[in-house]
């Protein structure tokens, strides 16, 4: 296992999901959160500063376990570089967005927009994260080969 | 890939996790779901025929894809047996609830003792579910693999 490359891996899909989040969340698709009922933080809550490091320091923590969890099965992906590390992300998408986003609409008063919103944003986030594992994360440097 | 045990094993996760969920959400902890603010529907809109069904396709088609994914990785996974099933597990978990529910409490108005809830309930579950694949998915029957030899 590359421990380096998990590292600064890691630190990479923190700050690409920030700024896909950024951009899709908090402009693109902003309108999916006016739809009611109205169930969402308001803007001081999200904007305080505990709550932006509490979220920060929780989508780093999540960024390496992709990465940990990549490194640890890599063998079992089928494929190699950028199609292994897109299958990882679908594979993470099916048993953790997918199984968890569409159920929460059967028990809460979530909108079904917000459901649907959640599944494909998902699904692109953690293709690009998969990407970026595929493209740079090795189990060993080619330098050691 | 045993697509046979896939489809069965997957129906008896779809079983296992509607009785868990019955007897946890449903029964044990149904206080949890009392607790403010109240983001739930109601009981009558719960238990709704077409709710019930969307349920029922999801829990199935969830089942389904824990056992495929884990067949599709089988080789990549540490261990063997149940060792095997419940690291599947826990990874599952881990990219999963784990990722997903502590977060929710950042940006949307929710019980945190929910999500506690949510969070350790859902590593029992994977656990459950990893120990059934580990003891019961294989990637051949044994009787092909005597066949084979």
């Amino acid at each position: 296992m590359n421990f380096t490359r998990i590292f600064f891996v890691g630190i990479l899909i923190w700050v690409v999901s920030m700024v896909f989040n950024a951009v899709t969340c908090g402009w693109l698709f902003n309108w999916v959160y006016d739809i009611p009922p109205n169930i969402w933080k308001t803007k001081e809550q999200l904007l305080d500063v505990w709550n932006v490091i509490g979220m920060d320091f929780f989508s780093l923590i999540n960024a390496w376990v992709f990465v940990i969890i990549y490194a640890l099965i890599y063998a079992g992906v089928p494929s190699s570089g950028i199609k292994k590390g897109i299958l990882y992300g679908t594979f993470v998408w099916l048993v953790g967005s997918f199984a968890n986003f569409p159920p929460r609409a059967f028990f809460s008063i979530l909108s079904n927009t917000i459901i649907v919103y959640w599944v494909f944003h998902s699904l692109i986030s953690n293709w690009l994260a998969g990407l970026i594992v595929g493209i740079w994360y090795h189990p060993k440097e080619r330098i050691e080969l | 890939m045993n697509f046979k045990r896939i489809f069965f094993l997957g129906l008896f996760i779809f079983i296992i996790t509607w009785v868990y969920s019955m007897v946890t959400c449903g029964w044990l902890f149904s206080w949890i779901y009392k607790l403010p603010p109240n983001i739930w529907k109601s009981e009558e809109a719960v238990k709704h025929f077409w709710n019930l069904l969307s349920v029922l396709f999801f829990g199935v088609l969830n089942g389904w894809i824990f056992v495929f994914v884990y067949a599709v990785l089988y080789k990549g996974l540490p261990l063997g047996g149940i060792r095997k099933g419940l690291i599947y597990g826990s990874l599952v978990w881990l990219v999963g609830a784990f990722s997903g529910i502590p977060s929710m409490g950042f940006y949307m108005n929710i019980a945190k003792t929910v999500l506690v809830y949510w969070t350790i309930q859902s590593l029992v579950l994977n656990w459950i579910l990893g120990v059934i694949v580990g003891l019961w998915y294989y990637p051949h029957e044994k009787i092909d693999e005597e066949k084979g030899a």
